[in-house]
């Protein structure tokens, strides 16, 4: 197997996702109640888990512009860790519960930097391919 | 192909990514640090003016042990659960520098709408306050009906309108406008509706609200020229257990904070401008120098000395431009996502500026680094304009 450094990127990535998801202050479980903000935990846990799996695909696929369209759903999937807390499905309501004021703030941070971090591999690996394309 | 002064410009910061990077990074962290500091500068001015006009007291009596010297807690509403001893609201009500004399009762205790959260409820004498009362009379012109609450702005109420407290609901009145700290999660209640809140806790077996008749704070408005030094000594010779706080001793506290984290602003801010310029300017320098042959050739080839002036401001505009975009989108990810929490750990009054302000902040942090490309250099810039080409191409030969 050939050493690809977007995939061990990709992979650091989704470990750091996974982390943040898992030790970032999220509500306390309740059991007569279901807070928005587990939902976005878990959505972000499972997200996490998927740009590791991309990463792992790297390794597998050496073309370039197989990795360049990994690095892209990588980017789909950095917004994704962006949005699930602040947009689609959101954290609990009172903007001082720690989810709101710490977790969601972080996970959007984190999710952007990742995003554009993947969008510059797409771009540097789909370019390659381009140019690797053309020599032949 | 043709080259105009961009595409050249462009080229060449594509040609050396790693500096172009370099520089770019920077003036992204000075946008971020100009328009996080200014942001966070001016949310601490807004919510230090607002909590100021909030405060209609001159002096507040507290019981003693509390921290509020440290760290002027009790304008940021921190509620605790101590209590003044009974008659002295009769006592200081009667002294003769006294004009007005309103009691006040804090608890905390948890409301069902949010998790594992507490509210603070401030219990309030709708007959003498005058206080709390101007501020709600603003959202609400009538006063407080009977049994109801005023809430903070921070504060969820749900579609119900209303809180529970000890499984009965006590409707919500109004929401005021933010002031700016732990007051925008509090929840305001005459001392009637802090009655019926102490009679349902008993219902359900708690008995940890206070009796009617301990008071957690007394506000006092002074009469024209009265002598706070004397009011202080009749209260210590009468009470034990009291302590006087004058309004600026209280402010200051809070003051002296806020100025220094907005000196911290600008320090951060200057410091980065000063990197900023200096390592352009090198940086240009140096990259000038090694590229003298290049700016040779384009003269040879017809480039006027205006074009090659023009390449090194451009390759600048385009590095500070795109850190400044950079910079800008950064900060606005760093401070209005975490501005809560930076409150929270922080305890100072913190209000947005209104929105006009905001943008000029934008502008500022917008124009200020995209300036400084160009700026700093302009002196390269200059001596590349100079150059004599023949003399650059046969240097070397001998």
């Amino acid at each position: 197997m050939k050493f690809q450094w977007s995939g061990i990127l990709f992979v650091v990535l989704g470990i750091i996702v996974i982390a943040l998801s898992s030790l970032l202050p999220f509500c306390p479980k309740l059991e007569d109640m279901e807070m928005t903000c587990h939902l976005s935990q878990f959505a972000d846990k499972i997200t996490g888990i998927v740009i590791l799996g991309l990463g792992i695909a790297s390794f597998v696929f050496p073309q370039k512009i197989v990795r360049g369209f990994i690095a892209l759903e990588v980017f789909v999937a950095s917004v994704l860790v962006s949005l699930f807390p602040t947009v689609i499905l959101g954290t609990c309501g009172h903007v001082h519960m720690r989810c709101h004021a710490i977790a969601a703030p972080v996970l959007l941070l984190t999710g952007v930097i990742f995003a554009l971090i993947s969008l510059v591999v797409a771009i540097v690996l789909l370019r390659g391919a381009r140019n690797e394309s053309k020599h032949d | 192909m043709n080259l105009n002064t961009t595409k050249i410009a462009f080229l060449n910061s594509w040609r050396s990514p790693f500096r172009s990077i370099g520089l770019l990074v920077l003036i992204a962290v000075f946008s971020t640090v100009i328009l996080a500091g200014g942001l966070f500068s001016l949310s601490l001015d807004q919510g230090l003016s607002v909590v100021g006009s909030r405060l209609g007291a001159d002096v507040i009596l507290i019981p003693s042990g509390s921290d509020i010297e440290k760290n002027g807690l009790f304008l940021q509403g921190d509620t605790k659960q101590n209590f003044l001893p009974q008659d002295l609201l009769k006592f200081v009500q009667s002294h003769s520098g006294v004009d007005q004399a309103t009691p006040q009762h804090y608890f905390t205790t948890l409301g069902t709408s949010c998790c594992e959260k507490k509210v603070s409820v401030i219990g309030f004498d709708p007959k003498s306050d005058f206080v709390i009362l101007p501020w709600i009379r603003q959202v609400l012109t009538k006063g407080v009906p009977a049994g109801s609450l005023v809430v903070g702005s921070d504060l969820q109420i749900g579609s119900k309108n209303s809180i529970r407290f000890f499984d009965q609901e006590f409707p919500v009145a109004a929401q005021l406008e933010p002031v700016g700290n732990k007051l925008d999660q509090a929840v305001f209640a005459t001392t009637e509706t802090v009655a019926q809140i102490r009679a349902a806790a008993e219902k359900k077996g708690y008995h940890f609200v206070s009796d009617e008749s301990e008071v957690s704070a007394i506000l006092l408005k002074l009469k024209k020229g009265a002598d706070v030094n004397q009011l202080s000594q009749d209260i210590h010779f009468e009470f034990d257990g009291v302590q006087i706080f004058e309004r600026k001793d209280m402010f200051g506290t809070i003051e002296k904070t806020v100025h220094l984290f907005q000196r911290v602003s600008w320090i951060l801010a200057g410091f980065f401008l000063v990197i900023a310029i200096v390592a352009l300017s090198v940086s240009f320098s140096v990259s000038a120098n090694a590229r003298k042959k290049e700016f040779a050739v384009i003269r040879v080839v017809g480039g006027t000395r205006k074009k090659l002036r023009r390449i090194v401001i451009a390759e600048a505009a385009l590095v500070s431009s795109v850190g400044a975009l950079v910079g800008t989108l950064f900060g606005s990810l760093v401070f209005f996502p975490f501005r809560v929490w930076i409150v929270d750990v922080f305890e100072v009054p913190f209000l947005l500026p209104p929105i006009l302000t905001i943008v000029g902040v934008y502008v500022v942090a917008l124009i200020v680094p995209f300036a400084v490309g160009p700026l700093a250099a302009s002196r390269v810039a200059f001596r590349v304009g100079n150059l004599d080409a023949y003399q650059v191409l046969r240097e070397g030969e001998r």
